[in-house]
């Protein structure tokens, strides 16, 4: 638990920790070093007190030998004692020397003598004296050292005087040994005194409790002021001990300093030193935190903000964050923001080619869906009515087809750009007389589809408004574009559907603004409002178009092929290509339904070169079954008008070889006479290939025969609402009889379509008429429907021949 | 020096008697010379070895009677060498033969040279110059005398 929750600590509180707990270490260490200090004063203290007692102690044991050398030297310079001592008068030699126990430096405490002796030159007593008088026979001779160091001096060396402390019974004693007679020495004298009473000067001299034994010796001196050992604290003691000469411990004198002053001043300073060094670790601590603060948390939570921001909108990446803070920080900061703004390009690359088409610079689909939803939920809440516009571009599909797509692309480019300086001029408007900042109100104008375009009108106030704005779109859309060396007029039909009277859901107003586009297309009244009326009727319709440029795709369309024979031999001569669309949801639709509508929407071309080439390839496939004749395909005005078809047709038959004169184009009078001078000169250029032309529904148009007789054609086809009345309709009868006349007049071969029962049949081979086909010889018939057909109907042929020929032999 | 303020001469003159002063000052710091010709020079123990070889030898404490306070080595006669002359000397070495040794303060004072040189002059011949004096006396811890 302990763990989690130190990982979980921000980086400040564990810094914040580091610092404080290097603090209190910086304390602790503060006050060792107090203490050391207090020691330390204290043992230099002990230090210079030792020192000082030692001087001290020396300076007035030096005094007191130097008063007693005087003593000495003058003593033996007096004449009466030299001659005494010159006689070994010993007897005047004691009472001499007694007599010096009484003088001044005695009384006076300057010299405390406690013995006189007099020496011969090789050390033997001449006198000894002690302030009680003579000393008994037998007495310690006084510091034996000295007298050892004495006598093995020899010439000048003697003259010098010598002195050291030693002690005799225990006491310790200063002796100083003159020489008796001068420069010329006769004997010795040893003044002896006690170092005692000079020491106890030290008292008076320093000021101080002094304390002066004797080693294992109860007589000690102890100063008055010296404390009781129940009272020795806060004191200091320094101990100087005197060795004699012959190095054994002789006196010691001891000092007494009261140290509680110095105590006192010690933990002062002590108390202070630790005061100074809280107050400077705090302020270490508080600057060390604010520095921190300032150089690293701060640009921390920058970033980290900055992090969240964009976490909340993808946006926000572009916002910069702050380079300050230390180094480390700086450079994060920098590598952040570099990445943060390569990556708010690359979002802004990524939402333009998401949400934004690439043609127009729109709006794409996508970002007017998700527009569309979130204003259905925010209109939801609040209850705030809004229309959806789709706009759809009339007959696009044949600018793209017949100008080729570069002209299409260019053409939706204006129409973008008249779109969005639409908008922009709206918005300028100020269209709700309120302006609106909010982006998710504006209005908004999509491309979302090839030539279909979408527009939002949130917060709409009226209907009107609505209309009003859809009439604008269309009459800036009728202003003739000038692309390139062509002015084009466009016309646009745009269909609207209201929240929420129309639907409350993103689907239902997206199909209920397509059927009214629909609906206003087809009617051609520029605009319509969606009504519940055109759910029904149009629906089955209208969808057809998007469905049939799925059909092609999905292989839902096939051939069924329509025998023609020769009406003298019998023979089939050919099969009429009809294309067939099978529906996956409706079934089968009428050619009747989607031709027109691919002619409309720009699909015919690719309707044709799939005709074409699937006509082809099963023809390549008959042929081989031993089959020898060739496949007609019917040919749209639009077709013709192609500038490719050549190159269409020529692919076509590359990609699937069949016999040549194996294909036969259909084309109705219409198509021809439209622009004739152009349709004789491409299909000048088809039949020179080998393609041969037919001319179908003949009879029903306005063909100029001047024109048909400069067609490369080969074959009129009979239409059939004249077929299949012309045994009951004389006037029928007539048109066909001429037309046959006419055409072999021409040159031209002629098929009857539309026979549908033996008497026709009958009366066509009677006219003359080349070929026919019909219901009466065969339905149209899928591909493998045709082969059994074929296989059956060369069996019956075969039969019919025999019967011919066993007719003629018998 | 026609312009020369009051203030400016005064300068002067002190000026020439600080150099003089310290002329003076630097003849009396003078070290004695290591040697003095025809004399025999010796140190505490040569002193007393003299003592003891010549019974009639006269000790010459050439020091001002100040001086002498501090203690004199025994059997030296006090005769400073500013009274140093033949009759003087005559009164204390009868005979110019005689052995006689001279000895002041050491070797940074010059008034047993001085003393010598008179004696010289005056003619005696056989001169011992005791050079360490009584500061090398007393620091080798011979015993002195004090009046």
């Amino acid at each position: 638990m302990g763990l989690f929750s130190q990982r979980s600590m921000s980086i400040r509180t564990i810094l914040g920790l580091l610092i404080g707990l290097m603090g209190l270490l910086g304390l602790l260490l503060a006050i060792a070093a107090g203490n050391i200090h207090r020691n330390l004063v204290i043992e230099n203290q002990q230090q210079a007190l030792t020192e000082l007692v030692k001087l001290k102690s020396e300076d007035f044991l030096k005094t007191l030998e130097n008063h007693a050398r005087d003593l000495a030297v003058a003593l033996q310079s007096e004449q009466a004692f030299r001659n005494a001592f010159e006689k070994r008068d010993k007897a005047s030699m004691e009472s001499e020397l007694s007599q010096q126990f009484h003088q001044y430096f005695v009384t006076a405490n300057i010299l405390t003598l406690t013995r006189l002796v007099a020496f011969d030159l090789d050390f033997g007593v001449v006198a000894d004296v002690s302030p009680e008088g003579p000393s008994p026979a037998g007495v310690a001779s006084p510091c034996p050292h000295l007298i050892e160091t004495a006598s093995h001096r020899a010439g000048p060396l003697r003259t010098r005087v010598l002195g050291e402390i030693c002690t005799l019974e225990g006491k310790p004693i200063q002796m100083v040994l003159v020489a008796i007679g001068g420069l010329r020495p006769i004997g010795y004298l040893a003044v002896i005194v006690d170092p005692l009473p000079t020491l106890k000067g030290i008292e008076q001299a320093l000021n101080m409790p002094v304390k002066i034994g004797y080693p294992q010796h109860e007589r000690t001196y102890v100063s008055s002021a010296w404390p009781p050992p129940s009272n020795m604290d806060d004191v200091m003691v320094a101990k100087h001990t005197i060795t004699s000469a012959d190095g054994h411990e002789a006196l010691y004198v001891s000092v007494l300093s009261d140290y509680r002053e110095l105590h006192l001043r010690l933990r002062d300073t002590q108390i202070a030193l630790t005061l100074i060094a809280s107050a400077m670790t705090l302020a270490f601590i508080f600057v060390a935190l604010l520095v921190f603060r300032q150089t690293t948390v701060k640009p921390l939570r920058q970033l980290t903000e900055q992090l969240r921001n964009v976490g909340r909108d993808r946006k926000n990446l572009l916002g910069l964050v702050g380079a300050d803070g230390v180094s480390e920080i700086k450079e994060l900061a920098v590598n952040f923001n570099q990445m943060a703004s390569e990556l708010g390009d690359l979002y802004e690359t990524l939402e333009q080619m998401a949400f934004y088409d690439g043609l127009t610079s729109l709006p794409n689909r996508n970002r007017f869906h998700e527009k569309l939803s979130a204003l259905v939920k925010s209109s939801q809440e609040d209850g705030r009515p809004f229309a959806v516009l789709l706009l759809d571009l009339d007959r696009f599909k044949s600018v793209n087809d017949t100008l080729g797509h570069h002209i299409g692309d260019e053409l939706l480019r204006e129409v973008g750009a008249r779109l969005r300086k639409t908008l922009a001029f709206l918005s300028l408007q100020d269209i709700h007389g309120v302006k609106n900042t909010d982006q998710d109100k504006r209005c908004l104008i999509a491309r979302i589809g090839g030539d279909e375009f979408a527009a939002l009108l949130p917060d709409l106030s009226s209907t009107e408004y609505a209309i009003g704005f859809a009439q604008t779109l269309i009459r800036i859309l009728e202003e003739p574009c000038v692309i390139g060396e062509y002015k084009l007029r466009l016309a646009s039909s745009i269909g609207l559907a209201f929240y929420p009277q129309h639907g409350s859901d993103q689907n239902t107003l997206m199909r209920r603004a397509d059927l009214a586009m629909y609906f206003a297309k087809s009617t051609r009244r520029g605009y319509s409002i969606y009504e519940s009326s055109l759910d029904e009727a149009g629906l089955l319709h209208l969808s057809l178009e998007s469905d049939f440029n799925r059909a092609i795709e999905c292989d839902e369309l096939f051939l069924e092929y329509q025998p023609q024979i020769d009406l003298r031999s019998g023979v089939v001569t050919g099969v009429e290509a009809l294309v067939r669309w099978m529906h996956p949801e409706r079934g089968m639709i009428p050619p009747i339904e989607f031709i027109p509508m691919a002619e409309q929407t720009g699909s015919i071309q690719r309707l044709m070169e799939w005709v074409l080439r699937r006509a082809l390839r099963d023809c390549g496939e008959w042929q081989g079954n031993g089959f020898d004749f060739g496949v007609s395909v019917n040919l749209s005005p639009i077709n013709l008008h192609h500038p490719e078809i050549g190159d269409v047709i020529g692919q076509s038959m590359r990609a699937y070889p069949v016999r040549d004169g194996s294909l036969m184009l259909e084309l109705t009078e219409s198509a021809v006479m439209g622009d004739p001078e152009y349709a004789i000169r491409v299909l000048d250029r088809l039949a020179t290939a080998g393609i041969g032309i037919s001319i179908d529904d003949f009879g029903t148009g306005h063909c100029s025969l001047s024109y048909i007789k400069k067609l490369p054609a080969n074959e009129i086809k009979i239409d059939r609402s004249f077929v299949m009345d012309m045994n009951q309709d004389p006037n029928d009868m007539v048109i066909v009889r001429a037309t046959i006349g006419l055409a072999h007049n021409m040159g031209l071969s002629v098929i009857a379509e539309g026979v549908e029962d033996a008497a026709t049949l009958k009366n066509l081979r009677a006219l003359g008429c080349d070929k026919a086909q019909g219901y009466h010889i065969a339905r149209t018939l899928p591909m493998a429907a045709l082969i059994e057909w074929l296989d059956a109907y060369q069996e019956k042929l075969a039969l019919d021949a025999q019967r011919v020929k066993a007719q003629g032999q018998t | 020096m026609p312009d020369m303020g009051l203030i400016q001469m005064t300068r002067y003159i002190c000026l020439c008697m600080a150099v003089l002063t310290a002329d003076i000052a630097i003849a009396e710091e003078t070290r004695a010379p290591d040697d003095i010709p025809n004399t025999t020079k010796v140190d505490a123990e040569g002193l007393i070895n003299a003592v003891s070889k010549h019974d009639r030898l006269v000790l010459i404490d050439s020091r001002i009677a100040m001086d002498r306070k501090q203690g004199y080595i025994e059997g030296a006669i006090s005769l400073p060498d500013t009274e140093t002359s033949c009759e003087s000397l005559a009164k204390l070495i009868p005979e110019l033969g005689q052995a006689a040794l001279f000895y002041c303060n050491g070797v940074k004072c010059g008034r047993s040279v001085k003393a010598i040189y008179v004696a010289q002059k005056c003619g005696y011949t056989n001169l011992y110059w005791f050079r360490g004096g009584f500061e090398e006396w007393t620091e080798k811890g011979y015993p002195f005398l004090k009046e």
